[in-house]
């Protein structure tokens, strides 16, 4: 049975009016990959930063490991291993030196050539950190992260900003650390980030978690087996007696999709439609419900809004 | 230990890279002391040879007999320590030539019939020596150096006139030389080196000090180092530790040129010269901290910090005396910790140029010392930006 390696009670963070975290509650398991899921302000930062001992929470409380160490402990301090949102390192330390230095504040760790090898970035061993591109800096943010060969990894939003290519290459490193049961919180907006790479996901919004489970029980939530979805062509005005059509939301644009179990009575009544009021359609897909539509059910908006 | 010794390390070695650390820290002190070293360095200096002019002489006779009385007063003001140095001419027009190239700054013409107007002048106590003297007016050296030279004149005639009198009694005196507590002669090079190494101790505490607290924290790097096991206060030893080795680095430097270049005397090696160096770093290093203290963005620590950098060396007088300053202007250089730091180290080399006792030089920056302390103190968990 695997164990709990951070319980998460009750959980506050306010900032004057703003609650940043509204009492959030959760447990991570040994080996788990956990995502918390949601749109820019919805308080995973705040949440992974009272994780990591860098902000006190108001009220709640966040133990690790069966002893329930809080986060400032020093053995938490010796088994976390953090990339921040965004990452600054020192400017003229060079990749192997930045990783050196950091391996030198923890009593264990592994060396900084494997883990140079382990992000890809042989060629800019001897490179100055200053000199680095964002997608290298960020693999770098990754490698510091691991120097101390932590049992718990946290990743802030680690491919924002990302190439597809560096992106994927980001993956392939977190689904190695899953692979050597590394426990580990990845925060994302990349729903299929998420989706690749979570053994369980938490959506937060306005500070609140409004949902968790696994990718499927999540889907399953939303009561919905099929998707149909569509676009208005065309610029002229969508008459409004159009979009009153049952289970229709908008998605962007002129881009709508409408939740279904009937799929074929539903592209029926859409076709129907569109004839009666004159209206042209396009990219009409039938798909399966993915998380983003998990967001939009539960929050009524995109999770990039 | 070990934590902190290796980022020490790695903190030292990431400042000494950057071009700006270098350069205020190490290059343009050392620039500024060849600048003034070269521009005053020969100011009242002990191997100073005084000020002099070119004293262009023409005779148009050789001078005889009573005539030789003159020959003598321009020997005596042209002889070792005289304001004069004296070459003779064949004739008017080559002297005056050199009078207007600025090779000569005066030329002093003894006409013909000087011997026989001397000895009339003397003996018959009648007549006058008309001697000519040829300046170019408007330039400084060659109306100063005609002011002396008729001084000169105006003194032989009184000394001629005493001794036509009868009744003249010769008064022998002796000058009774004064000598002051300093005992050493003046030399610009040595008074300037406490100056130059206050004005080093004040770029690392000034700017590197407060600008690198800052820019760590406002980048994120602190954050980032607070995830693992350092500890804001190991953090803070750190970032000191390397402020004192950027500090003592500068200062072997200066001591190398000092010593090399400049020949600066051993007062320099005197433990409580050096004593008081550590103290000026202390009580800098602590005006540092709380600049930083106060200051919230980069751009303001690094106004702040050159603003107060340049108060504190020209109003701190770490080049000139400002003791003669209007009271307008003194009463900032009474208040600035570096007018007793660099006057404390000078008292340690045997210069006192300010007014000030030997205990206020020690308790006014130790005032300064324990404020700065103390206001960093309170901040201490905003500076280093942890919650």
């Amino acid at each position: 049975m695997p164990k709990t390696v951070i319980d998460v009670r009750n959980l506050k963070k306010h900032y004057g009016e703003t609650k940043a975290v509204d009492d959030i509650s959760f447990q991570l398991m040994e080996g788990e990959v956990l995502a918390i899921l949601g749109p820019n302000g919805a308080g995973k930062t705040t949440t992974v930063e009272m994780l990591e001992g860098l902000r006190k929470p108001d009220s709640g409380a966040v133990e690790y490991f069966e002893e329930k160490l809080p986060p400032s402990s020093d053995r938490v301090k010796e088994e976390i291993g953090v990339q921040l949102q965004s990452s600054s390192f020192f400017e003229y330390l060079s990749v192997k030196e930045t990783l050196d230095l950091f391996r030198g504040l923890y009593t264990k760790g592994v060396s900084s050539d494997e883990l140079i090898e382990e992000v890809s970035l042989d060629e800019k061993k001897k490179t100055y950190t200053k000199n680095l591109s964002g997608g290298q800096l960020q693999r770098l943010a990754v490698a510091v992260s691991l120097v101390n060969d932590p049992k718990v990894v946290f990743l802030d939003e680690p491919t924002t900003g990302l190439d597809p290519q560096a992106r994927r290459m980001l993956w392939e490193t977190v689904l190695n650390l899953k692979k050597r049961q590394k426990t580990i919180i990845l925060t994302t907006h990349y729903m299929e980030e998420a989706e690749h790479l979570a053994d369980r996901i938490i959506i937060m919004d306005h500070g609140k978690i409004i949902s968790r489970g696994t990718l499927d029980e999540l889907i399953a939530s939303i009561e919905t087996e099929d998707i149909v979805s569509f676009r208005v062509k065309g610029e002229e005005e969508i008459p409004q007696e159009f979009l009153q059509m049952e289970g229709l939301k908008h998605v962007e644009n002129r881009t709508y999709a409408v939740t279904t179990k009937d799929v074929e009575r539903t592209l029926g009544r859409l076709f129907e439609r569109s004839k009666k009021f004159e209206i042209l359609l396009d990219d009409v897909t039938i798909r399966k419900p993915n998380l983003e539509d998990v967001f939009i059910t539960l929050t009524g908006r995109k999770l990039r809004d | 230990m070990s934590r902190m010794l290796k980022f020490t390390s790695g903190l030292f070695k990431n400042e000494i890279r950057e071009f700006q650390v270098m350069f205020w820290s190490f290059i343009f002190p050392l620039i500024l002391y060849f600048i003034l070293t070269s521009v005053f360095g020969g100011m009242a200096s002990g191997n100073s040879q005084g000020i002099s002019f070119n004293l262009g002489i023409v005779k148009e006779e050789n001078l005889t007999g009573f005539g030789r009385v003159l020959d003598e007063v321009l020997g005596s003001i042209s002889s070792h320590g005289g304001p004069f140095v004296q070459r003779e001419y064949g004739n008017l027009d080559e002297a005056l030539e050199d009078l207007k190239n600025g090779k000569q700054d005066i030329v002093l013409v003894i006409p013909k019939g000087t011997n026989a107007k001397m000895t009339g002048s003397l003996m018959l106590q009648v007549g006058d020596v008309p001697l000519r003297m040829h300046y170019i007016s408007g330039k400084e050296s060659s109306s100063i150096a005609a002011n002396i030279l008729g001084e000169i004149m105006n003194e032989v005639n009184l000394e001629i006139k005493k001794r036509q009198e009868e009744n003249y009694i010769d008064i022998a005196s002796t000058n009774n030389v004064v000598s002051a507590k300093q005992e050493k002669g003046f030399d610009y090079n040595e008074y300037i080196f406490p100056g130059v190494a206050l004005m080093m101790i004040l770029s690392v505490s000034l700017f590197n000090s407060p600008i690198g607290l800052i820019q760590y924290r406002v980048s994120g790097t602190n954050k980032k180092l607070y995830t693992t096991p350092l500890k804001p206060l190991e953090y803070f030893s750190a970032h000191f530790v390397k402020l004192v080795f950027t500090m003592l680095m500068s200062l072997v430097l200066l001591y190398i040129i000092a010593l090399t270049v400049y020949r600066v005397q051993g007062t320099i090696f005197d433990p409580r010269f050096i004593l008081s160096l550590i103290y000026s770093m202390l009580v800098s290093v602590s005006f540092g901290l709380m600049v930083a203290s106060f200051a919230k963005k980069l751009s303001t620590a690094t106004v702040v910090g050159q603003s107060l950098y340049q108060v504190m060396m020209f109003m701190g007088g770490l080049y000139f005396p400002v003791f003669d300053l209007p009271w307008g202007l003194r009463w900032i250089v009474y208040l600035l910790p570096t007018t007793y730091l660099v006057e404390l180290s000078r008292r340690f080399m045997g210069y006192t140029i300010a007014p000030i006792s030997m205990t206020w030089l020690i308790v006014v920056p130790l005032i300064w010392m324990i404020f700065s302390v103390s206001v960093f103190a309170l901040n201490f968990r905003k500076v280093m930006g942890y919650e």
